[in-house]
């Protein structure tokens, strides 16, 4: 009789994405946890904005309009990723392949080519964040339509921080402007950072209302960054992957990650460009400032309003 | 001496389920939505106090945006590879100059011949020579 054998169990290969406001300690922790050696940390994908390569090519949604004034760069992490997986490398002319990558994918369901990505990696699993997702829960909804089983970490950020960091983020009053994150109730209008990292936050939590418990963590920035050693293997056990010493030191070194710098002229980007430019953990523990604290952009020296600081107090703070 | 215990650290799935609402409207007036609103242009031209803000913002994204924060270690190399390609294009303008000067000369000595033979033969140049027998 013929001896019949199981066929191994299909690894695994759904995603980790890291959902977060900008300015939360995002690129490093994806480049943390995508140095484990069995996860694959790629830089800002910007695929699940989009419904299809042609707009991702483009830029512009279906009505025509533009998709961010800073589409352009938003490209860079795709293209440095494709031109590592398939060509090894991150050139200029390794790019120019991704760039006819792409073109030759301009009719594939954008998701589709995320599935490509997880299989070339295979059996690693990607890690992956792209705080462009927030802005429509479409575009999340794309993600766990994609990957009904992905792990999603919902990432935060003390607002107090947060909101500096925005503010002093090359660009970041744009993006504040943009978003509407404005104070109009005085007669002179002034940016207003804890808007957008309310509003971020429920946008999260409205997506995460469509998961089980299981699928899902909120984790401090702060608390990993402060007690690595503690919450790495805690991470490592609930992704069901090894929690030995040598991953978790693997893990404390995202500047080893391929993606970790700069990458060449024609797609320097991909990622935050002072994560960028100076990826390695530094040492020091993160104070966190009381919520009551008067906020310190603000001319009128007011705290934050209840609401976010009850929001802050109800994700860990 | 009995140290302060640290607070057990554990991963959970935090739903805060009082918050739901944004709350950009609580700041700005602007009608509650269930979708995130942004801004635009309209509403920079329409609103007063948002369009002075709008020049206020451009202007410190004017000065950021003037410091290069960013050393592209790639940026030689696209130096490079213009330069390559430039000479690239140099080449081969110079072959495409080269060839067309050839057919062209070539063109230029068939017409001549042609001429000639016009010349020499008249009209009849078309016919095929007889062939002369010389004793």
């Amino acid at each position: 009789m013929a001896e019949t054998t199981t066929p191994p169990a299909k690894a695994t290969r759904d995603p980790i994405f890291i959902l977060a406001a900008p300015r939360s300690f995002s690129s490093l922790v994806a480049a943390m946890i995508g140095q484990h050696p069995e996860l694959y940390g790629v830089p800002e994908l910007n695929l699940f904005q989009c419904a299809t390569i042609a707009e991702f090519n483009s830029g512009e949604t279906p009505d025509g309009s533009k998709k961010s004034p800073f589409w352009k760069s938003m490209r860079h992490g795709l293209l440095r990723t494709v031109a590592q997986l398939y060509t090894g490398e991150q050139t200029i002319v390794a790019v120019t392949a991704a760039e006819r990558w792409l073109r030759q994918r301009e009719f594939v369901a954008a998701g589709d080519v995320f599935v490509e990505l997880t299989e070339k990696v295979a059996p690693l699993r990607i890690v992956e964040k792209s705080p462009g997702v927030l802005r429509h829960q479409e575009y999340m909804d794309r993600m766990l339509a994609t990957f009904p089983n992905a792990k999603f970490i919902h990432l935060v950020r003390h607002p107090i921080p947060q909101c500096q960091s925005v503010l002093n983020a090359k660009g970041g009053v744009g993006v504040l402007l943009a978003l509407n994150s404005v104070d109009a109730r005085k007669v002179i209008a002034e940016l207003e950072p804890q808007i957008a990292w309310h509003d971020a936050q429920v946008q999260i939590l409205r997506f995460l209302d469509k998961l089980p418990d299981s699928q899902f963590i909120t984790l401090q920035g702060e608390t990993l960054i402060n007690n690595m050693d503690t919450v790495l293997p805690l991470i490592c056990q609930w992704l069901g992957i090894s929690d030995a010493p040598e991953a978790i030191e693997a893990m404390k070194h995202p500047e080893a990650s391929a993606f970790s710098c700069v990458g060449p002229a024609n797609a320097p980007l991909g990622n935050d460009v002072n994560f960028l430019n100076n990826p390695a953990l530094r040492a020091g523990k993160i104070e966190l400032p009381a919520l009551t604290l008067a906020c310190p952009w603000r001319a009128d020296a007011a705290a934050l309003n209840p609401r976010v600081r009850a929001l802050a107090q109800a994700l860990g703070y | 001496m009995a140290t302060a215990k640290k607070p057990k650290i554990v991963l959970a799935p935090l739903r805060a389920p009082e918050h739901r609402k944004f709350i950009a409207s609580v700041f700005n007036g602007a009608p509650e939505s269930d979708e995130l609103k942004g801004i635009s242009s309209f509403d920079l031209i329409a609103n007063p106090k948002l369009g002075e803000l709008s020049r206020r913002v451009f202007a410190r994204l004017k000065v950021q945006f003037a410091a290069d924060d960013i050393k592209i270690p790639g940026a030689d190399d696209l130096v490079q590879h213009r330069l390559k390609l430039e000479g690239w294009a140099a080449v081969l303008e110079i072959m495409l100059d080269e060839v067309l000067t050839e057919l062209e000369s070539l063109r230029d000595t068939a017409s001549d011949d042609l001429d000639e033979a016009d010349e020499i033969d008249g009209p009849e140049a078309e016919k095929p020579p007889e062939k002369r027998v010389t004793h």
